[in-house]
């Protein structure tokens, strides 16, 4: 694996915490950063499951349903820090909800945390959730947590695992990410966003899908396009011949 | 013509309800939190119905360009569970207070016990502290006077009228909700509620202010497509054509706009990032398979062999 997809340390979360929460700060109202700043506080200080809900579930309604206005510096400082991590199409609460749940930096609190909020969690909220897993220090418990958003039939909650998010590439066992890629082709929705698709491209995945596409042919159904590029590598020339990839000689 | 229907138990229908409901012009719908026709027993299976309409339903319906809403409450059949009762009022809150819930409800009676009061009267109690209108399920069996008791119970709490919502209206029951300043809802459902030819009498008689109608359809023989074809009734009887609008849309959208959680602007600009959650930013779209909303589908017929 290249550098590139390994996760990053305390520290980058640190750093990328500060990008967000200076960007989200500069973006709103004098009233609304007081408020959010107080939230972030008491969440800190008391670490209570009644605090965190509040200041989560309130998120949206006090702090308005702008997109998050990251500058370009930003998103590029971010971009250093956590390859492949995007947030230009998320809205600023859900920024402030990454924020309430890095007040937990204990990675046993952090993901009893999420798994709580997720159980009562509305549709904007499991997005927020998801989306945040890059600042948020890594564990198995988490883990699964993730593989239960893959696991759902809501295709914005697993893009919000799956694309311009690196935390599966990073933590995802090869087989967990293996199916997160088929799922991808399965609910309609694209590989290029999935972050570190190529360094984590092996030769099992390519086997599911080249199975894949011929169940998919089988039933005369399309195949996706951008199969192949991931297949291609993996391929051996009888395959290629059989996908018409490669002139019979 | 634009449709809302403010009270349609989803979780109980299929895509196909889905699917007639867009091609007929319903652009909103609001989800009651209800009895599912089998008592809950356990807090546990509770919650995870009000995460699901909250949450799951929420995204069937913006797979069809529809705008999800609920209300959230404990129902009055299940209130005479008195321990599940309990618990479920703790966990009311939390729910209550997540983006497009638009009232507490529904709530009220069933059979009119001490329990089914005395829950009714907590939430109407949680409805003020967080100031949501409440939905007021009125009973089947003894329905003028149980009416008549929810109104009661509604002003000793204090709620103003024109936050609350009396639903399952019938010709008996109007006056005395209109004159008192609610707004009156009636459930267009086949045999045991509101017939549309009924219902587009009372339009032609009392008007559009204050009356909304709904489907109500659930887990019983029920029609998701009641509030379009009561409306298309009404305008074909001669039904000024504004009663008709503000009886299947513009009423709901101001009773419930209350809460501040359901606007126009919702399906009529969907396009701000928020609305990643709506028809115009939807995955499936993206994903290149185009929602089939176009015309309505005769699959339901047997001979439509073709399963794709």
């Amino acid at each position: 694996m290249s550098l590139h997809s390994s996760p990053p340390g305390d520290k980058d979360r640190q750093r990328a915490r500060l990008i967000l929460q200076t960007a989200l700060m500069s973006q709103l109202s004098t009233a609304k950063q007081q408020w959010l700043s107080d939230q972030l506080s008491l969440v800190a200080i008391e670490k209570r499951n009644r605090s965190v809900d509040l200041a989560f579930g309130l998120c949206a309604r006090r702090l308005g349903k702008e997109p998050a206005a990251l500058s370009a510096m930003q998103q590029g400082q971010l971009s250093q820090i956590m390859p492949g991590w995007k947030l230009d199409a998320v809205p600023a609460h859900a920024v402030a909800r990454m924020l309430v749940l890095t007040c937990f930096s204990d990675p046993e609190q952090l993901a009893a945390q999420f798994a709580r909020l997720l159980r009562h969690a509305d549709l904007q909220e499991q997005l927020a959730l998801y989306r945040g897993l890059p600042l948020y220090p890594p564990s198995d418990a988490l883990n699964d947590q993730l593989a239960e958003g893959l696991r759902g039939n809501m295709s914005e909650v697993f893009e919000a695992i799956a694309h311009a998010n690196p935390f599966a590439g990073w933590h995802l066992d090869t087989h967990r990410f293996n199916h997160m890629v088929l799922k991808a082709l399965f609910i309609d929705s694209t590989l290029a966003p999935i972050a570190l698709l190529e360094q984590r491209n092996n030769v099992e995945l390519a086997a599911m899908l080249l199975d894949y596409a011929r169940e998919r042919m089988a039933a005369s159904r399309p195949v996706s396009a951008e199969l192949w590029t991931l297949a291609m590598p993996f391929m051996t020339y009888t395959e290629k011949k059989e996908f018409s990839l490669e002139q019979a000689s | 013509m634009m449709f809302i229907d403010p009270h349609a138990h989803m979780i109980s229908r299929t895509t196909d309800d889905y699917e007639a409901m867009a091609a007929a012009g319903v652009v909103a719908l609001i989800e009651p939190a209800f009895w599912q026709g089998q008592p809950r027993t356990h807090v546990a299976t509770y919650e995870d119905y009000l995460a699901a309409i909250i949450g799951f339903e929420r995204f069937r319906a913006s797979q069809f360009g529809i705008s999800h809403y609920c209300t959230i409450g404990l129902n009055s059949k299940e209130a005479n569970n008195e321990s599940l009762a309990e618990d479920v009022m703790k966990i009311l809150p939390r729910f209550a207070l997540k983006e497009k819930v638009v009232a507490i409800g529904e709530i009220g009676y069933d059979e009119q016990t001490a329990l089914e009061d005395k829950y009714f009267r907590a939430q109407l109690e949680l409805s003020k502290e967080i100031d949501l209108p409440v939905l007021v399920h009125t009973p089947h069996r003894d329905k003028k006077s149980g009416t008549l008791r929810s109104m009661d119970v509604c002003e000793e709490h204090g709620l103003d009228p024109g936050w609350v919502i009396v639903d399952h209206n019938n010709e008996e029951t109007i006056d005395a909700v209109l004159d008192k300043g609610y707004w009156a809802a009636f459930s267009v459902y086949p045999s045991t509620k509101m017939g549309s030819e009924r219902m587009v009498a009372l339009l032609q008689q009392y008007g559009g202010e204050r009356i909304i109608v709904n489907s109500a359809c659930d887990w019983g023989i029920s029609e998701p497509l009641a509030v379009a074809k009561t409306a298309t009734l009404a305008l074909s009887k001669g039904v000024d054509p504004e009663a008709v609008r503000l009886a299947c849309y513009a009423n709901a959208l101001e009773a419930y706009g209350k809460s501040g959680q359901i606007k126009e602007s919702d399906w009529l600009q969907p396009n701000t990032v928020d609305q990643r959650d709506t028809f115009e930013g939807n995955s499936i779209l993206r994903g290149g398979r185009q929602p089939v909303i176009d015309a309505p589908k005769v699959k339901r017929q047997a001979s439509n062999l073709l399963i794709e």
